[in-house]
């Protein structure tokens, strides 16, 4: 009965808009901190083994190197500071051939030939994505197995072999095609058989087995060793936006196209925070005008409240009556923000997944959850406060 | 209980001189062992007397106590039980809830004291030929009506003092008598002491007090 007596001359639309603003600022916020927080999940999302994921590392050409001026090889402080950084789970640098010439030359059996000027490096056979056959090799070994990108056989294919009408290779020819690869190095010669044994998609580069290299270098190699020019690392999620802001800030370059943590980096990160404080003043606002829509209600209640606490009733079982309204209210702005919430993440989760490459995101972070506790606590007791206070002040017959 | 005034005087009348009878700028009190008329002309403050005692300005200069205590210091939880058990309250402007039914406008003050039972209420609505306007919204009630059911309203609950302020100003003579038996027999029953003021007829009423302002 008192919360008739109280007759609450309420203005629909103020209080509808803000409601709206309310709802507007508390989904917002449990969006914007669930999209920052699945970004972190994405971020350091630990996919383990199954998914390590590799990068080659190498050092930006530019003028100096070519000049020589400037050395593309790492040094061995520039190893140890990119072997520090916590999402490289494992590495290894390529070992290249020390001061030798690699000389390859290929006959056919319709007679063309071709030759030239080649290389070959290796890299710890636990980098390297495809199982090759016979991938070892001693000095009684018929040939010297090597793993060209698969990049090289298409570059021939789709462009060399297309442009001189030469007849295409496929994967199971190459491999059977006899390479001559001369070296030649340290006042030394020798002729050896290459046979292509395998075409990796990671690695650019002509591979040989380590314990090659190792021979090779020690018989035709000359000088001391050299610092490595790349090094692969093994990672958990080659996305991981600090990588693209290491390499950046290191003059490194990597083979993959694209990096996930630059799209995150670069544009949701602004836009997030942007947002956020979009939020922040939205919520600034909000609680405002509820404050004034809070006195506005009291002040015109004051002659309810006021023949009330003339009557004997107790300032707080007046403020009670308030109190639920506000409640109620709360509980409608509560209820409507959760529902927009998990339809905007629903839709948002689907391009997170699609562009991230992420299998699960959680339904909601207690993170979120907390934000929304907050933002209603903040209100709540804003809104108490000033209810008890102008409701007090009525009792004591000075509103 | 006993409600003393101490050399108040209203702010509005600071630099008025008053009489020695005075109630302002002297001292007065109101025992709730005897009853009460108050006189005085028009605009000599007798609402303000009222609403000094029940707390509802505080636009004076002097000392207000209750049963020793300053009124300024009586919390607003004191309030209510005094108010609730102590004092009981006609206002000259009646003050219902407009948007409650007459029933309803008793049954609140009612349900804060479990005072009276339906019945009873019925019976206070007939003696005053109410009774069948039990259902009507006290905004739609003439003043006359209204002064009545405030009048029962202020009787629903225990007190010492009935303090009430005109409130016979829209009533006529018959409900006059009629109401006053209400309030003397309450009084009587509860051994308690009214201030009433500006009667201006006496209706057999003796022994009574004046306080003058």
């Amino acid at each position: 009965m008192i919360d008739r007596a109280i007759k609450r001359t309420q203005k629909p639309l103020i209080l509808f808009l803000s409601m709206a603003g309310a709802v507007i600022g508390l989904s917002l916020l449990m969006i914007v901190t669930q999209v920052y927080i699945n970004l972190n999940i994405a971020k350091n999302q630990d996919a383990g083994a199954i998914n390590e994921q590799f990068l080659v590392l190498k050092k930006k050409i530019g003028t100096m190197n070519t000049l020589g001026m400037s050395s593309s090889s790492f040094s061995q402080d520039e190893l140890d500071k990119i072997i520090a950084q916590p999402f490289v789970k494992d590495y290894a640098p390529f070992t290249t051939g020390r001061n030798f010439e690699v000389f390859v030359e290929l006959s056919l059996d319709n007679g063309q030939s071709g030759n030239s000027l080649g290389f070959i490096e290796s890299v710890p056979d636990k980098f390297i994505d495809v199982k090759a056959e016979n991938w070892s090799w001693n000095e009684s070994s018929e040939f010297i197995p090597i793993i060209m990108p698969t990049s090289f056989l298409d570059m021939y294919n789709f462009g060399l072999a297309e442009s001189i009408n030469a007849p295409k290779i496929s994967k199971d020819m190459a491999s059977i095609l006899a390479l001559k690869i001369r070296i030649s190095g340290n006042n030394k010669q020798n002729v050896y058989i290459g046979r292509i044994t395998a075409f990796s998609d990671r690695i650019n580069s002509a591979l040989v087995p380590y314990s090659f290299i190792t021979y090779a270098n020690e018989v035709y190699g000359s000088g001391s060793d050299q610092q490595p020019s790349k090094i692969i690392i093994a990672t958990n999620n080659n996305k991981d936006p600090r990588i693209a802001k290491f390499l950046e800030e290191n003059q490194l370059e990597t083979n993959t196209e694209q990096l996930r943590g630059t799209i995150i980096e670069k544009l949701i990160q602004p836009i997030l925070t942007f947002t956020g404080l979009l939020c922040v003043i939205i919520i600034v606002m909000t609680i405002l005008i509820f404050m004034l829509y809070g006195e506005v209600l009291i002040i015109k209640s004051k002659y309810d409240i006021h023949v009330l606490s003339l009557l004997g009733f107790r300032w707080k079982t007046i403020c009670k009556v308030f109190n639920l309204f506000f409640i109620k209210i709360y509980s409608v702005i509560t209820v409507i923000s959760v529902v927009i919430f998990f339809i905007t993440k629903y839709f948002l989760d689907v391009i997170i997944k699609e562009s991230l490459i992420i299998e699960t995101l959680p339904l909601i972070s207690w993170q979120t959850i907390l934000a929304m506790i907050l933002f209603l606590g903040l209100f709540i007791s804003i809104n108490i406060f000033n209810t008890r206070k102008q409701i007090k002040q009525i009792a004591k017959g000075n509103g | 209980m006993k409600i003393r005034f101490e050399n108040v005087v209203p702010n509005p009348m600071k630099n008025e001189a008053f009489s020695s009878e005075s109630v302002w700028d002297n001292i007065c009190e109101v025992d709730s062992a005897y009853s009460y008329f108050l006189k005085s002309g028009s605009g000599k403050g007798k609402s303000t007397f009222a609403a000094y005692i029940m707390c509802l300005r505080h636009d004076f200069s002097g000392l207000v106590t209750i049963n020793g205590k300053n009124q300024k210091d009586i919390s607003l939880d004191e309030w209510a039980l005094l108010r609730q058990n102590k004092i009981a309250f006609l206002a000259q402007d009646m003050r219902l809830f407009p948007n409650l039914n007459v029933m309803e406008n008793l049954q609140i003050k009612n349900t804060l004291t479990h005072f009276k039972t339906e019945q009873e209420i019925t019976i206070m609505l007939e003696t005053l030929e109410m009774d069948h306007k039990k259902t009507q919204m006290a905004g739609t009630l003439s003043l006359g009506q209204q002064q009545r059911i405030a009048l029962i309203r202020s009787l629903l609950q225990p007190f010492e003092l009935l303090l009430m302020d005109e409130p016979f100003s829209h009533i006529d003579e018959l409900n006059i008598k009629k109401a006053l038996g209400l309030i003397l027999e309450a009084c009587t029953v509860q051994k308690a002491g009214y201030v009433m003021t500006s009667l201006g007829h006496e209706y057999g009423i003796e022994n009574n007090k004046t306080i003058f302002l």
